[in-house]
């Protein structure tokens, strides 16, 4: 009697532990899944507000306004900077960054890309020199 | 049944039984569908309201259309007085030429030069009757001009009271309007 008592006893600690193993090794699992989740949900985040078109679109936008707002013979210098864009190709290409044809201003951060608005004041001009600041006159 | 009396027994068998715990587990599995049920719908939502905001450009037209209306103000008066040049038919004809102004825009959207506009109109200040008006070439919205629909122009009004050396009086309305609603809106 008294062995099949402790045989039975045995038994049920044996299955609670292979229970208890198996409730952690579930919560463990839980767990992971969850951290999983919300480390993409951050990675998503953090490339859709760090995105080359959104700074790409910013900068055009704010570089026409200045050049609207300013008056002749003003002298605009605005520093991009290089950690908004593609920095790779960015380090190569910054004379390509702010490009001005007629009254369109473009500016591109990136290999393939690029956003452009136009501005209503005449006769501005643009250089970027080594240091990758824009200079913008105002005839 | 020798080592624990009966009721104690029965007690520590029901706590150890592991039918109890399956029905604990089944339950836990069943809060965890919800749990990721629930942190779906969140994720969804953030997801939603990141490209609500980020997919929408950048709207500048409103800082657009007073800066033409101020860039357009400076040219006809300066410190209280008329620019007298504007009271000439010549300067009135070619008056983007002279005020430096470019209204060519860029070819997409099917745009066709044909998102910024502006009309000014010179009225005699005590007569009230209007003297000189002239406006930029093209504009076809001008009628929706003042509806909150996303997609018409932002239209700005302002007005200049002026002197000319004579002592006459003037009132200058400019109106300004900027569509551009595809680049800025949609």
């Amino acid at each position: 009697m008294l062995s099949n008592q402790s045989f039975e006893i045995n038994n049920m600690i044996n299955i609670n532990k292979k229970n208890g193993e198996s409730l952690l090794t579930e919560n463990i699992i839980f767990v992971i899944l969850n951290i999983v989740f919300l480390v993409i949900l951050v990675v998503f985040l953090y490339i859709k507000m760090d995105s080359p078109a959104v700074f790409e679109e910013k900068y055009a936008k704010e570089l026409a306004l200045m050049i609207d707002a300013a008056k002749p013979g003003m002298l605009i210098y605005f520093d991009i900077d290089e950690s908004n864009g593609d920095e790779a190709w960015f380090k190569y290409h910054f004379s390509e960054a702010v490009k001005i044809q007629d009254n369109l201003i473009t500016v591109k951060l990136r290999e393939k890309g690029g956003y452009s608005y136009s501005f209503f004041s005449k006769n501005a001009v643009s250089e970027v020199d080594s240091k990758g600041r824009v200079a913008i006159l105002v005839r | 049944m020798m080592f624990f009396p009966e009721s104690r027994k029965e007690k520590n068998t029901k706590s150890f039984h592991p039918s109890l715990l399956l029905k604990s587990r089944k339950g836990d599995k069943v809060i965890s569908v919800y749990w990721f049920f629930i942190l779906f719908l969140v994720a969804a939502a953030i997801v939603y309201m990141v490209f609500l905001f980020y997919g929408k450009p950048y709207d500048v037209r409103e800082v657009e259309a007073n800066l033409l209306a101020n860039k357009i103000s400076d040219c006809l008066a300066y410190g209280g007085m008329i620019n007298e040049q504007v009271l000439t038919e010549e300067y009135r004809m070619n008056f983007e030429e002279n005020c430096g102004l470019d209204f060519r825009t860029e070819d997409s959207y099917g745009w066709n030069n044909d998102q910024i506009y502006f009309i000014v109109s010179i009225y005699d200040f005590k007569s009230e009757e209007l003297k000189y008006s002239f406006s930029s070439q093209r504009f076809n919205w001008i009628d929706s001009c003042g509806s909150k629909k996303d997609n018409n122009p932002f239209c700005v009004r302002k007005e200049l009271y002026v002197l000319d050396g004579n002592g006459n009086n003037y009132l200058i309305d400019i109106f300004t309007a900027v569509r551009k609603t595809e680049k800025n809106v949609n």
